[in-house]
C-alpha cells in the first residue's frame, strides 16, 4: 500500500511504513492505487519530510508561493487607505510650508499678504502675478509700503517656493477626487451614510473593508478614540468615550450635547449595515439607511 | 568575542552577538562587528523578544545550528534573521506572517539568507499551511491575538516533535487589557502546564513592557 501527499515542493509518494519512496512533480500517474493518507498518518508524513535534501526546495518554493501570494493580497481599498493618509499628511505638510511661505513673503509685500486669507489663492496669485500688480490691486503705492527692496535672487527664491505650494493644492485637489472616486466605486452605501472623508477615515483606521466588515457597530462607534477607551477599561473612574471619528459627522455635530453619544450610537448601527452591504455586492440603499436615521430623531 | 552559553550565540562586554550568515548585509540598524575575519551581528535586546529573554537569563532556548524553526509571527524578520544566523546553513526557518506588508520585507531577508522560507498565512489555521512546512523542533511564537496561548499549543501539536521546544512570547496587553499583566502571565502558564513542561519563563519588563516569554518541553 502506498500513499500519496502533495507538497508545495512538489509530489511525494511514501510506502506503508512512511518512507519517501518517490519526490517530484506529476508523480501520482505512475503508481497505481495511491491512498489518501488520513488524519493520523499526517503526523508520521510531516516527520518524514523532515530531511535535509528537501530543504533548499522547501525555501526556493516556499519564496516562490509567497510572492504570489504578497502578489495577489493587493485590493482597491489598499489604493483608498493610502490616498486618505495621504490626504491627511498634505493638510499638515502644506500648512506647514505655506506658514513659512507667509513668513518670507511678508518681508517683502506685508500689505497683500495680509489682505487675502485664503493660503491657496494666496500661493495661486503669488506665482503668476508680478508684486507690482498685486500691489496696485490693494491700491497701495510702493513707497508706502511696508515691505523691503529685495534682489531678484531672493524673489526667485520666494517665488520658487510659492508655485511649489500651488502644485501640492494641486495634488491635494486630484487625490481627494481620486479618493472619492474610488470610495464611491468600491463603498457607495458607506459613503452615502458617512460622507466619503469619514468613509475614507473609517476604512483608513480598519486597514481593510473586510476589518471593517468585521467589527461590530459599536467597535465603528469608537474607531478613533481607542485612547480614551483603554483608560476607561483600565480606570473605571474616566469615564467611558461616546465616539470616535464620528464626532466630526454633520448628524452628530447638529445634536444636542446631551443627544450626541446616543446619535453616534444609531449612526454606527446604520454605517455598519452599509458597510456590509457594500462589501457583499448588495444592492444600493444608502438613501433608504439615512433617510431612517434621519426620521428617527425628527418626531 | 567570546561563544556563549548557548551554541550559535556569541557574546562581548553585555552585548549578544550572533554570526552574519549573509556577511556584508545589515537587515535592521543593527551594528556589524568583525573578529578575526568572521562577522557578527549585534543581537539588539530592545528589538527581539528572544534576544530580551536571553538577556533577562534565560537558561536555554532550544534553538541550535542545525535546527528546524517554525517562527510564528515573523513580522519583517528582524528576531528571524538571528534565529536564521543560529541554526545556519544546516537548518532551514519556517517563518510566518499575516499581513502582506512585512512578508513583502521578510522575503527580501529570505532571499539574501537561503535558509528561510516565508509564508503568508495565518497562525490561527494551521492547516492551510501545513502542506508548506515539515515537523519541526522548535516552534517560537510572537503573535499579538487574543487566544495566543491557544493558537500555540494547536501549532505545537501539529508540527512539533516529541522532545522538542516551544517558545512563547505572550504580549499581557493582547489578551486582556484590563487584566493585571501577572495574573495573565499566570493563567497562560497554567494553560500551558497541562499540554507541555513549562522549563523556563522570564518578564521581559523594562526591555519589552508588559511581555512574557515562555519555554516549554514537548513530552
Amino acid at each position: 500500500m502506498k500513499y500519496q501527499y502533495s507538497s508545495i515542493i512538489g509530489d511525494v509518494v511514501f510506502d506503508n511504513q512512511f518512507h519517501v519512496v518517490e519526490q517530484g512533480h506529476n508523480l501520482f500517474k505512475k503508481y497505481p492505487n495511491l491512498q489518501e493518507p488520513d488524519e493520523h498518518h499526517k503526523v508520521k508524513i510531516q516527520m518524514a519530510m523532515r530531511d535535509k535534501k528537501f530543504f533548499a526546495a522547501f525555501v526556493k518554493d516556499n519564496i516562490a508561493q509567497t510572492k504570489q501570494d504578497v502578489k495577489r493580497s493587493v485590493i482597491p481599498d489598499n489604493h483608498i487607505v493610502h490616498a486618505v493618509n495621504l490626504l491627511e499628511e498634505l493638510d499638515t505638510l502644506i500648512n506647514t510650508i505655506v506658514k513659512r511661505l507667509r513668513e518670507w513673503y511678508e518681508l517683502w509685500n506685508p500689505e497683500f499678504s495680509k489682505s487675502i486669507q485664503s493660503h491657496e489663492k494666496f500661493c495661486e496669485l503669488i506665482a503668476i502675478k508680478k508684486n507690482e500688480d498685486l500691489l496696485k490691486e490693494i491700491n497701495i503705492d510702493r513707497k508706502h509700503s511696508m515691505g523691503a527692496e529685495i534682489s531678484p535672487k531672493d524673489q526667485d527664491a520666494i517665488l520658487q517656493l510659492a508655485r511649489r505650494c500651488r502644485d501640492l493644492y494641486t495634488l491635494r485637489s486630484s487625490t481627494q477626487s481620486y479618493a472619492e472616486s474610488l470610495l464611491q466605486e468600491n463603498y457607495p452605501n458607506l459613503c452615502t451614510v458617512a460622507g466619503s472623508a469619514i468613509a475614507g477615515k473609517l476604512l483608513g483606521h480598519a486597514g481593510t473593508g473586510r476589518r471593517l466588515v468585521m467589527m461590530p457597530a459599536s467597535t465603528i462607534q469608537l474607531l478613533g478614540a481607542e485612547k480614551a477607551l483603554f483608560r476607561h477599561m483600565r480606570n473605571k473612574r474616566s469615564p467611558p468615550p461616546k465616539y470616535g471619528l464620528l464626532f466630526q459627522h454633520p448628524f452628530v455635530q447638529s445634536a444636542r450635547k446631551s443627544e450626541q453619544g446616543k446619535h453616534a450610537r444609531a449612526l454606527a448601527d446604520k454605517l455598519s449595515m452599509a458597510v456590509k452591504i457594500d462589501y457583499f455586492k448588495g444592492v444600493y440603499c444608502g438613501d433608504r439607511l439615512k433617510k431612517e436615521l434621519e426620521e428617527k430623531f425628527n418626531k | 568575542m567570546k561563544a556563549s552559553k548557548l551554541q550559535g550565540v556569541y557574546e562581548e562586554g553585555r552585548s549578544l552577538y550572533t554570526q552574519n550568515l549573509a556577511p556584508g548585509i545589515r537587515v535592521y540598524d543593527e551594528a556589524l562587528v568583525t573578529v578575526k575575519g568572521i562577522e557578527y551581528r549585534e543581537w539588539n535586546p530592545t528589538k527581539s523578544k528572544l534576544a530580551a529573554a536571553l538577556v533577562k537569563g534565560m537558561p536555554q532556548m532550544g534553538i541550535k545550528p542545525g535546527s528546524i524553526v517554525l517562527y510564528l509571527g515573523a513580522s519583517t524578520g528582524t528576531t528571524v534573521s538571528h534565529v536564521s544566523d543560529i541554526v545556519g546553513k544546516e537548518g532551514i526557518v519556517f517563518a510566518l506572517d499575516f499581513a502582506p506588508r512585512v512578508v513583502r520585507d521578510l522575503v527580501f531577508v529570505a532571499e539574501q539568507r537561503g535558509n528561510i522560507a516565508p509564508i503568508l498565512g495565518d497562525a490561527a489555521q494551521p492547516k492551510t499551511y501545513a502542506h508548506r512546512i515539515c515537523a519541526v523542533d522548535v516552534v517560537y511564537q510572537d503573535v499579538a491575538q487574543k487566544d495566543q496561548a491557544g493558537i500555540f499549543i494547536k501549532n505545537c501539536r501539529e508540527f512539533l516533535m516529541p522532545g522538542g521546544f516551544g517558545l512563547l512570547a505572550i504580549k499581557a496587553r493582547s489578551v486582556d487589557i484590563a487584566k493585571k499583566p501577572k495574573q495573565i502571565f499566570r493563567e497562560v502558564r497554567d494553560q500551558l502546564a497541562k499540554e507541555f513542561t513549562v522549563v523556563d519563563y522570564r518578564e521581559l519588563d523594562p526591555l519589552e513592557k508588559d511581555h512574557c516569554l515562555f519555554l516549554c518541553k514537548n513530552r
